[in-house]
């Protein structure tokens, strides 16, 4: 297991807005726990399934994404109503939506996939595990990901 | 195909044939027939041309004598030149000169290979005997007499058994001058008085129609040459009509066989069609359930994420309230109580649990590669089957020794297929082979290949535990597993198949319990037009 050190946490933008998008409910709160546990504290919002996270981001609801604020988003492929393809379709057309990082977290691991996520610009492509341990690292890994990239925050438009 | 034609059918035709038959011999008939009236009519317009023209040379010289010749002589006599008494028949009488110049006219037809002419001016009353009318003609002579309006009298006759056209044409009618040759006897020239001596030639009446001119052409010649024209004609239609019948006979055959291969291509397209449409329904099919594994397992193991995840979480809870339990305020009997259960019935069922989430994740993680297997791209090359082998044979190289197995690999035969999947039927079987290794004896591998006729077939056989027949049938079946304790979800066999279905091949097993197992395995050979140089995978 990769151990974060505190200087690789502190790097982690803490302004920063962890969205997940994910129909599972249980995953959803399996990952939340063990971003905590790797110590990152950032805001997270939580949306059931690709329309939730479109409207979000797109301002169709109320809240809506903040302008000047940066935001990553944690999505799921299959979920109810738009697909996590879709959902990273969408994002990437758009010019105030295209430059926020996208990680895949799903249960696939089929090659064609991951190549269709990959050519369609998402910038990470993580594997549910099973296997628990494994889980808990590769939320680990999310962490120390976040911690070195930087994230632009998005703006008005 | 159908040889044999449909009874209706072979009907249809035997009516056709008499139909045809029957018009044809029609037609023959009808241009016999034509073709006889049509020779008569020419034959018989033929003879009476070449009467006309002896008639009309006739009367030429009758004209000469009567118009040249009796003035002349008359002016002789009057000149006195002539004796007024003079006649000669031979020079004066156009009738007299007319019948044996035909006497030498027919003597020169015949010199010429003609046929003689018939000619006699006939009358009741000939001065010479020689022109005495027969009895045809004596009829004739009558009827002119009383029928002045009739200027011809034609009819074809017989003579001696020959048939010949006969004509008949009234001659003058008598006049003044006539009489005084033909009238009475005493005011006849006196010449002509000793030269004939009876009553004949003498005492015409003035009006009287006294000979008839008769002339007879012979028409047998022309008859033959009728006959040969009309049996021609008849030759000639009779093999049109056997041509055309044939050639009835031949399309109406040909016309059979075409609508029969028609049929036969239009139930064959059919058969073909309903293939297709079942080949394009399965493949649906196919593709349906390749969709609806690869979404169903996937879609279980969502769920399984949760399961252990949260088995985890609650085994970490646990771990946090040991702790706790453990600190000297908690009560002995709580701890009496509670720490068994957390220390060891809780941890067992959990361990349960999460060994039943890894074995049903393996289940799904082989659902997952059997329906992807079925969506790999395939790349068909000619496979060097020793160098796959000996990869194969490497990549297994721990296990091997591992378990004191051996591999060898005799000189296999190239074959046309997919490496990546060719190289999964061999790992999978050579897996097997050591997984079911036989306790008392040292796992021994060999593989071996030969070519049939159409196919590179390779054997993998091993002197493991073998496979009693009973079950042979079932070892492909999918999640199919002999020993249930065994490792792995009993899919390796169930792949093999299914790869080889993909790539055209076949597998099977020759087994004897406690003994032996071969593993067969057919590929499609490398053909001369196959890419027999086309470099390996």
């Amino acid at each position: 297991m990769m151990m974060l050190t505190q200087q690789q946490r502190q790097g982690m933008n803490s302004e920063v807005v962890i969205l997940i998008a994910e129909d599972d409910e249980g995953h959803a709160v399996l990952i939340r726990k063990n971003l905590l546990r790797a110590k990152i504290a950032n805001a997270i919002l939580h949306f059931k399934d690709g329309q939730e996270v479109l409207d979000f981001l797109l301002r169709r609801t109320q809240p809506g994404r903040q302008p000047g604020t940066a935001y990553l988003l944690l999505l799921d492929i299959r979920m109810p109503k738009v697909d996590g393809v879709e959902v990273l379709r969408q994002i990437k057309k758009d010019p105030a939506l295209c430059k926020m990082p996208v990680t895949m977290l799903t249960t696939t691991d089929d090659p064609k996939e991951v190549a269709r996520c990959h050519e369609l610009g998402c910038n990470n492509y993580v594997t549910k595990p099973i296997d628990y341990d494994k889980f808990v690292q590769t939320v680990e890994q999310l962490g120390l990901f976040f911690s070195v990239v930087t994230i632009p925050s998005l703006n008005g438009y | 195909m159908t040889t044999e034609m449909q009874p209706s059918q072979a009907g249809a035709i035997k009516l056709q044939v008499v139909k045809t038959a029957a018009i044809a011999v029609l037609i023959m008939v009808a241009v016999a027939a034509l073709g006889y009236w049509i020779s008569r009519a020419y034959v018989l317009k033929q003879a009476e041309k070449n009467i006309t023209n002896l008639l009309l040379s006739h009367k030429g010289i009758h004209h000469y004598v009567q118009n040249i010749m009796l003035p002349a002589y008359r002016q002789y006599q009057e000149q006195g030149e002539i004796l007024p008494t003079f006649y000669a028949p031979e020079i004066l009488s156009s009738s007299y000169i007319v019948r044996n110049q035909h006497t030498f006219y027919n003597a020169e037809r015949k010199a010429a290979g003609l046929p003689e002419l018939y000619y006699k001016l006939a009358a009741h009353n000939p001065r010479n005997p020689i022109n005495q009318a027969d009895a045809l003609e004596t009829r004739l002579i009558t009827m002119f007499n009383e029928d002045r309006s009739l200027k011809s009298y034609r009819e074809i006759i017989e003579v001696d058994g020959k048939k010949e056209l006969y004509i008949a044409i009234p001659f003058l009618e008598n006049q003044e001058r006539c009489l005084r040759c033909h009238g009475k006897r005493e005011s006849a020239p006196r010449q002509l008085q000793e030269r004939y001596p009876g009553e004949g030639g003498f005492n015409e009446r003035l009006g009287d129609i006294r000979a008839i001119t008769s002339i007879r052409s012979p028409l047998d010649k022309e008859y033959a040459d009728i006959a040969i024209i009309v049996a021609a004609v008849v030759a000639g239609v009779l093999t049109l009509g056997l041509l055309f019948l044939f050639n009835t006979r031949l399309r109406s055959l040909v016309r059979q066989r075409t609508r029969d291969l028609e049929e036969e291509v239009l139930v064959r397209a059919r058969a073909e069609e309903s293939v297709r449409l079942a080949n394009v329904e399965l493949s649906a099919k196919n593709k349906d359930l390749e969709q609806i594994l690869y979404v169903a397992s996937h879609d279980l193991r969502s769920p399984l994420v949760n399961v252990q995840g949260f088995s985890k979480e609650l085994s970490r809870d646990f771990a946090a309230m040991v702790e706790v339990l453990a600190q000297e305020e908690v009560s002995a009997q709580v701890k009496e109580e509670l720490l068994p259960l957390i220390r060891e019935d809780i941890p067992q069922s959990l361990n349960f649990i999460q060994n039943s989430v890894t074995k049903m994740d393996q289940l799904l993680s082989g659902l997952l590669r059997i329906s992807r297997l079925g969506r790999a791209a395939l790349a068909i090359t000619t496979l060097e089957m020793n160098t796959v082998l000996s990869q194969v044979v490497a990549d297994h190289e721990f296990l091997l020794q591992q378990h004191g197995a051996s591999v060898a690999v005799e000189p296999l035969p190239n074959c046309r297929g997919d490496q990546v999947q060719v190289d999964q039927i061999f790992a999978n079987l050579i897996g097997n082979a050591i997984k079911f290794r036989h306790p008392d004896r040292p796992c021994r591998i060999r593989i071996t290949g030969r070519l049939s006729e159409e196919e590179a077939v390779y054997c993998v056989e091993d002197n493991g535990i073998g496979i009693a027949p009973q079950h042979q049938a079932k070892v492909f079946d999918i999640f199919h597993k002999l020993a249930p304790e065994s490792e792995g979800q009993g899919l390796g066999l169930n792949i093999v198949r299914k790869i080889l279905d993909r790539l055209g091949g076949r597998v099977w097993i020759e087994s004897a319990a406690g003994q032996y197992c071969k593993f067969f395995v057919a590929l499609p050979k490398v053909t001369d037009h196959g890419g027999g140089t086309a470099p390996t995978g």
